[in-house]
């Protein structure tokens, strides 16, 4: 990406691309060699357990998660071979379904965080002192918030 | 090719698959590379450039119509500088497996 002089919006995106295409693979990979879920998995799982009764539309799921349409419902049927999560029909809309947390589903979650928190620690945290990981949120939130 | 999937932000794999493409699209060539067998150049024609040059006015404006409506331009130099320290001092070691 070519750049003018002093762009501080530009510096900011730069800074934005880059910070997510090292992040997340070197998070994905820590989580692979402890043998835990990947992180599209654990999104959605996330997503599930917070739900009341543990179950979302497919649709909802698509809103929560950081996942597209079609990317949510291949990673629901992942989930589903690997007995994480099930599927279910939703009896008023024929069209529609839920996605369902296993027992199973629960437990990988709480597996998963441990190693996922010390990945974020170890990538993200770091290089940076708890102020300015606060003041990173702050600035992040702002810009999805809008 | 190596060194253009270190300077972007895209995979090796994914970086040869856009070189390909750009090639389709007449904006990039591969070129072989005389010293080493295995490897290969991806080099830019006149038309990439030129594709280069338009695309960079509309990518700018759309940069700054997500961030500058949403951050001051001071709010902005301290993210780029937050994000700089995060992926300045990432180690790429390899993990240390907890739990297993």
């Amino acid at each position: 990406m070519t750049k003018g002089p002093d762009d501080p919006a530009v510096d900011a995106w730069r800074g934005l691309l880059v910070a997510h295409s090292r992040l997340v693979p070197a998070v994905e990979a820590d989580l692979r060699a402890a043998g835990q879920v990947p992180l599209s998995w654990y999104d959605v799982l996330l997503e599930l357990n917070a739900a009341p009764d543990r179950k979302l539309r497919m649709s909802e799921l698509g809103q929560r998660t950081v996942l597209s349409r079609t990317r949510v419902s291949r990673v629901v049927d992942e989930l589903a071979a690997a007995g994480l999560a099930e599927r279910q029909p939703d009896q008023a809309d024929g069209r529609s379904s839920f996605a369902v947390l296993t027992a199973a589903g629960r437990d990988a979650l709480r597996r998963a965080w441990p190693v996922y928190r010390e990945a974020i620690r170890r990538h993200l945290a770091a290089g940076l002192t708890v102020a300015q990981c606060r003041e990173l949120a702050v600035l992040l939130d702002q810009v999805i918030k809008g | 090719m190596s060194e253009l999937g270190q300077r972007t932000v895209l995979s090796r794999t994914r970086v040869s698959r856009v070189v390909d493409e750009l090639a389709a699209a007449g904006l990039a060539e591969r070129q072989p590379d005389q010293a080493d067998g295995r490897s290969s150049f991806a080099a830019l024609t006149p038309a990439g450039r030129e594709a280069l040059r338009r695309a960079w006015p509309v990518y700018r404006q759309a940069i700054h119509r997500q961030l500058t409506a949403r951050l001051t331009p001071r709010q902005c130099r301290e993210l780029a500088g937050l994000l700089g320290l995060v992926t300045a001092t990432d180690d790429l070691d390899p993990p240390v497996t907890i739990g297993g």
